[in-house]
């Protein structure tokens, strides 16, 4: 694509409460056995994170931004690739907007 | 935000105006890349163990595309010539794939995007367990309020 000589607009997050954060880390293990069916070596393939979030206001970009602090989810948005399955978002008369959203994170994709 | 796209999520650790990611946002854009959703960006400040911490995070587009067409003979020109072709926006228009295009649409973006990002402020992160609340400076007082009650 040739460049590209648009304005660019950036907008930050609003107030954004996340109530629920869910995440599980996932990886393929392959052994390998040796000629007489004994285990010889293992190497670990395609390590992936599934997440699922739920919170109120508007959803954020770059969820979970800076969290050292929860063990599960610091480093899943670190790098990689994180692709997004479900987002819902809701709005009310009477309450904050809500959101819910899932998904996976590869951190070995580029 | 939506169901299906793929994220890469830029995050540093650096004021935006010093952060080398800020020059690395730009260049994409300027090659076609996009930014994910309408809120790209987020600029907090946390305290951890008393000390701010501050995390910027850009989201792109992870399923974009950047095409480069180096279509163009090599020349040698003067810097009267350079100055005479960066000074023209029109020029930059009808060569879009020069090299003198892609500097002069990087300098003006990088410029758009600092002077953005010098307007704003950044947001509090407080975190309690796995919940979290990302709380912008200029946040109506009240509900700043609702917001700390929610977060417990």
């Amino acid at each position: 694509m040739p460049v590209t000589l648009t304005k660019i607009g950036i907008q930050s997050v609003d107030i954004t409460l996340a109530e629920s954060v869910e995440v599980s880390a996932k990886i393929e293990a392959k052994p390998l056995l040796d000629k007489d069916g004994k285990f010889a070596d293992g190497a670990a393939f395609d390590p992936t994170s599934d997440f699922s979030l739920k919170g109120r206001g508007d959803l954020p970009a770059g969820l979970a931004v800076g969290s050292d602090g929860g063990s599960d989810v610091g480093g899943l948005f670190a790098g990689g690739v994180t692709l997004v399955t479900t987002v819902k978002e809701m709005e009310k008369n009477d309450d904050w907007n809500a959101w819910e959203c899932s998904g996976q994170n590869f951190p070995n994709a580029s | 935000m939506r169901t299906g796209q793929k994220i890469v999520f830029v995050r540093g650790n650096e004021p935006p105006l010093r952060c080398p990611h800020t020059a690395l946002i730009a260049a994409a854009l300027v090659s076609g890349a996009r930014l994910a959703g309408e809120k790209p960006f987020l600029h907090t400040l946390e305290e951890v163990d008393g000390e701010p911490k501050r995390t910027t995070t850009w989201s792109v587009d992870g399923g974009g595309e950047l095409v480069f067409r180096p279509g163009f003979p090599e020349e040698r020109i003067d810097f009267a010539e350079f100055r005479k072709r960066f000074e023209d926006e029109a020029w930059c228009r009808a060569n879009p794939d020069h090299p003198i295009a892609y500097l002069r649409a990087f300098a003006e973006t990088l410029d758009e995007l600092r002077a953005q990002l010098r307007d704003q402020k950044p947001a509090f992160l407080l975190r309690k367990g796995k919940r979290f609340a990302v709380i912008p400076q200029d946040a109506d007082p009240e509900r700043k309020r609702e917001i700390l009650e929610l977060l417990g």
